[in-house]
């Protein structure tokens, strides 16, 4: 069989990839034989599936569950102690076992004695994170525009934003199991299978799979002296609250309607003072039509158009990139694969919190959704297939650059680069800004001068 | 000298454990917290390793009949198609599963139970093929319904609503007859594939070989029953 030929019936079988199946139709639309040689394999595999699928019979069934009833009992004896083992015991009792019971006893007070010595931890390392060792419960958080990547002897994961991932041990050989505990990661299981737990859902990830994890829920983090401020998903009355605990701002919000309190806001920032904090937390709030009042202590609200930003207390998206996975919530599991036509992602909220559905998104779309994890620090390789190379001499400590998604208005088409440059970027209203943070349907870029940060969505030419 | 172990030493040494062999439980290390949690599960639920560890453990009839349904009708396929004749799938078929029940303490979910257990239904085809004699010098071309048959017109067109390929009655026959004359790596692989949808990678475990050969074992596979069937008119 020649190469031509193998791809043609690659092609036909569906086993090409994207790009040689895309060069060889277009071979196809102008050499008549090839057509020739196509038209047989589809007509070959139409014939094959056309073959029926067998089924025994149901006597054939009842002959073996007959036969298996008789035969089970004995089986089982079998598996639960062989006969010869009490023998080997008793052998055991008389000669060594005495001698490995007194080496275990000592071994035994040993540990105890280790175990109870001041400054002496046996918590199991269970992985790595920026060169430390962490150990069994060990809670590992990243920041935003500061991504960290946890390594395990069979796999790693990446955290972005203002993540949180809680690593548990599994036993001495196995790999650890995390709980997400908000945020975004992705999984990478290269050597061995492995376990997500988020939102009390299990996910179980094959060996060789790549797992993304979103889990948009409210979160608060501010530090007393401000030095970190860290707000996801909280209400607008919950922040005007966490303003007056941690900096004393007496906020009236009572001009503000209900349901507009109830509307959630997210912005980050590191070193702010209490005015500083107020002006993200209205910069925030300004898309639901809250403002100042004349004076800087009282909100007012005042009714804008626009669409209907969804407003859960929680987002959970789980997507596989890479191989396959499935999603157990209680007795629901949907199975996630990275293939054509299968489910490879499914989406959860507050809104109705136990109901699994598996979706299946096309590559590209599924790119968009988990753009984020490029952030971490390592490019997805093949996945990402719209990554192409700049023409533009980039610096040292870029992280990623991709020319294909584009920033809604008049700028066009722009590379994103994380840990460039300060401020190269053009910003409506002639101001300079930095990207910090990639998220799933825009980057969040930090303004060159200002303390808010400014999230601008993706959009596409 | 000093005891104390470096990060690189460390790691290493968690790398060197990770990769050591691991006996993993099966079914008979069940416990029967493990069992009682299982017993809760709606029967639908209960994952293919929950049903063994009820056989062996609990001496279910029911657990074992609940896997021999979920499993029949694949297992059978596979058979059916290695050998083309009803009387010796049978008998394979119900060989295959009584196996299982012999080895049943013995599997460990390392392997999902369908890969175990059309490994054991292939390598029982195998001892059926040599005890039996067979797939000695077939050709392909020895068509059960003689080379002077013609396959044109047996394709009977296009469905005009709805595109799909009409094939006749024949012709399937004739399919059906020329898949088990494919040399055995080739039938297993394509049959695989075709039939039961299974991904390249869990065929390769069945098969216990590379996934880029069992790939152009599917390859080769069509190309052979796509030039047979040419040979036979078939456009």
């Amino acid at each position: 069989m020649n190469d031509e030929r193998e791809k043609l019936i690659a092609l036909v079988l569906g086993d090409l990839p994207a790009d040689d199946a895309r060069e060889l139709e277009a071979r196809l639309a102008t050499d008549a034989d090839l057509q020739v040689d196509r038209a047989l394999l589809e007509n070959t595999r139409a014939a094959l599936l056309a073959v029926p699928c067998e089924d025994v019979r149901d006597a054939v069934v009842q002959s073996l569950l007959k036969q298996a009833a008789e035969l089970q009992p004995a089986i089982v004896e079998e598996a639960d102690e062989p006969a010869g083992a009490v023998i080997r015991v008793n052998w055991l009792l008389r000669s060594t076992l005495p001698r490995v019971a007194a080496v275990a006893a000592i071994v035994f007070v040993l540990g105890v004695a280790v175990m109870y010595t001041p400054g002496v931890d046996l918590k199991p390392t269970v992985a790595r994170v920026d060169g430390k060792f962490i150990e069994d419960g060990d809670l590992v958080e990243s920041r935003a525009g500061r991504p960290r990547t946890i390594t395990y002897p069979t796999g790693e994961l990446l955290l972005d934003g203002a993540s949180a991932v809680r690593v548990y041990s599994t036993g001495k050989y196995a790999p650890p199991r995390f709980e997400v505990e908000r945020g975004r990661v992705v999984l990478t299981a290269t050597g061995h299978a492995a376990n997500v737990g988020v939102a009390g859902n299990e996910v179980q990830v094959e060996k060789g799979g790549m797992l993304a994890v979103s889990y948009d829920r409210a979160y608060a983090n501010i530090t007393g002296d401000g030095s970190l401020v860290e707000v996801q998903r909280m209400t607008i009355a919950d922040v005007a609250a966490l303003g007056e605990q941690v900096y004393g701002l007496e906020l009236d919000i009572s001009d503000v309607p209900e349901n507009i309190r109830r509307m959630r806001v997210t912005f980050y920032g590191s070193e702010l003072s209490g005015d500083e904090f107020l002006d993200s937390f209205v910069e925030a709030a300004t898309r639901f039509g809250v403002k100042f009042a004349g004076d800087r202590q009282t909100l007012t609200y005042a009714p804008r158009g626009g669409r209907v930003i969804p407003n859960e207390e929680w987002a959970l998206e789980i997507a596989v990139l890479e191989g396959q996975a499935r999603v157990v919530s209680g007795d629901e599991v949907v199975p996630l694969r990275n293939a054509e036509l299968a489910h490879n992602l499914v989406a959860l909220n507050a809104a109705s919190p136990t109901r699994l559905e598996g979706r299946s998104l096309p590559a590209e779309e599924l790119n968009e959704a988990v753009v984020w994890a490029a952030a971490a620090g390592r490019g997805l390789g093949g996945r990402l297939d719209d990554v192409r190379s700049s023409d533009e001499t980039l610096p040292g400590g870029t992280v990623i650059y991709t020319d294909t998604l584009i920033l809604n208005g008049e700028m066009g088409r722009r590379i994103f680069k994380l840990d460039g440059p300060d401020f190269d970027f053009p910003l409506p209203g002639g101001r300079m800004g930095r990207v910090v943070q990639l998220m799933n349907n825009g980057a969040l870029f930090e303004v060159q001068g200002e303390v808010v940060r400014e999230f601008v969505p993706f959009g596409r030419q | 000298m000093t005891a104390i172990k470096t990060g690189e030493q460390l790691a290493r040494k968690i790398s060197e454990q990770q990769t050591e062999k691991v006996p993993r439980p099966t079914a008979r290390h069940a416990t029967p917290t493990e069992l009682r949690s299982i017993e809760k599960k709606h029967p639908d639920d209960r994952t293919d390793f929950d049903l063994l560890k009820l056989y062996v453990k609990k001496k279910s009839t029911e657990a074992f009949e609940a896997l021999v349904q979920r499993h029949r009708r694949q297992v059978y396929n596979f058979v059916y198609k290695m050998v083309g004749k009803a009387e010796s799938a049978e008998d394979i078929f119900q060989e295959t599963f009584l196996r299982v029940i012999k080895n049943a303490h013995t599997y460990t979910p390392r392997a999902k139970f369908t890969t175990w257990c059309l490994q054991i239904a292939r390598n029982l085809c195998l001892d059926y093929f040599k005890r039996e004699g067979l797939r000695q010098h077939v050709s392909i071309d020895a068509s059960p319904l003689g080379d002077d048959r013609s396959f044109a017109g047996l394709l009977q067109g296009t469905d005009p609503e709805s595109g799909e390929i009409l094939i006749s009655r024949e012709l399937v026959e004739e399919v059906r007859q020329a898949v088990t004359q494919l040399p055995d790596n080739q039938r297993e692989a394509l049959v695989l594939r075709m039939y039961d949808d299974m991904p390249y990678a869990e065929i390769a475990e069945v098969l216990a070989s590379p996934e880029g050969t069992v790939k152009y074992w599917v390859h080769e596979a069509v190309n052979t029953l796509a030039r047979h069937l040419e040979r036979k008119g078939l456009k």
